[in-house]
């Protein structure tokens, strides 16, 4: 009795080679992007989480333990936010006038940190410039990001919050 | 370490600094001047411990927080891609968006 056995070599993209490859405007990965755009949900709540986490950290050393100016900096963000998102935005502009003001708040807090800074060295200060012009760059990047995105008028994105209060996102056709 | 005794007569306090790359000793002495400069530079190796300690803390937290947006713009990043092949967008050498004119 002979055992035939067939190797099957499934080839199956991760998600975030999928995603990369999406970034680079890859059509042939358009069937499994489909399925991933269907999980939206999961990740405009991944964003959401780094969003937070980020901006909370931020806070915590640019406020301190001051509760008015903590919550001061964090409604101004906020008001910020929904300035650049504009009238009536489609959940990617939302998404990435999120992404603007957090990388702005980057930007605001590398700075700070610099000012603050006393005796340095010379390698530390280049540290401190390092990350200052990075976090410029990430600042005018999500800038272009987001008029470009406007240029092109993208279709709106519905959002549906489900009963839970979890987020459901269909792209509309 | 930097106390020594020679001969067994007694302790001596010195001092090691680094000349045109060459460590050179210096005897600074024994008795108060000794336990003085000691003393001297106890304080001093315990304040550049501190800062050290306090620059490295400060480093960890900035790269904590640059990792969460760089993260956060990555996945922006790709869902912006996503979003854009996905509405009949394809770029254009790997360069703009444009639009397909097939579509």
């Amino acid at each position: 009795m002979t055992n035939e056995s067939t190797t099957k070599q499934v080839v199956e993209l991760t998600r975030q080679e999928i995603m990369d490859r999406a970034r680079e405007g890859d059509r042939s990965i358009l069937p499994q992007l489909r399925n991933i755009l269907d999980e939206a949900p999961d990740i405009t709540r991944q964003l959401g989480d780094l969003e937070d986490t980020a901006r909370e950290a931020m806070l915590k050393r640019t406020a301190g333990k001051h509760l008015a100016r903590r919550e001061a900096q964090s409604r101004f963000l906020e008001d910020l936010k929904v300035q650049i998102a504009g009238p009536s935005p489609t959940v990617l502009e939302q998404l990435l006038a999120s992404q603007i003001v957090l990388c702005w708040q980057h930007l605001r807090y590398a700075e700070t940190i610099f000012a603050q800074a006393r005796d340095y060295t010379l390698t530390q200060e280049d540290a401190y410039q390092k990350q200052i012009d990075r976090a410029q760059r990430r600042y005018l990047e999500a800038i272009k990001t987001l008029a470009h995105v406007r240029k092109l008028c993208l279709p709106p994105v519905q959002v549906n919050i489900a009963a839970s209060g979890g987020k459901q996102i269909n792209v509309a056709n | 370490m930097a106390w020594e005794t020679r001969n067994g007569r007694g302790r001596y306090y010195t001092r090691s600094r680094k000349v045109s790359g060459r460590v050179v000793r210096e005897y600074i002495g024994a008795g108060i001047a000794g336990e003085l400069a000691a003393q001297e530079d106890a304080e001093r190796r315990s304040k550049r411990e501190k800062q050290r300690s306090a620059w490295m803390s400060q480093k960890r937290e900035q790269e904590a927080i640059e990792d969460l947006v760089g993260e956060r713009r990555k996945v922006l990043g790709a869902l912006t891609g996503a979003t854009l092949l996905h509405a009949g967008f394809h770029r254009h050498h790997r360069g703009e968006w444009r639009k397909r004119i097939d579509q």
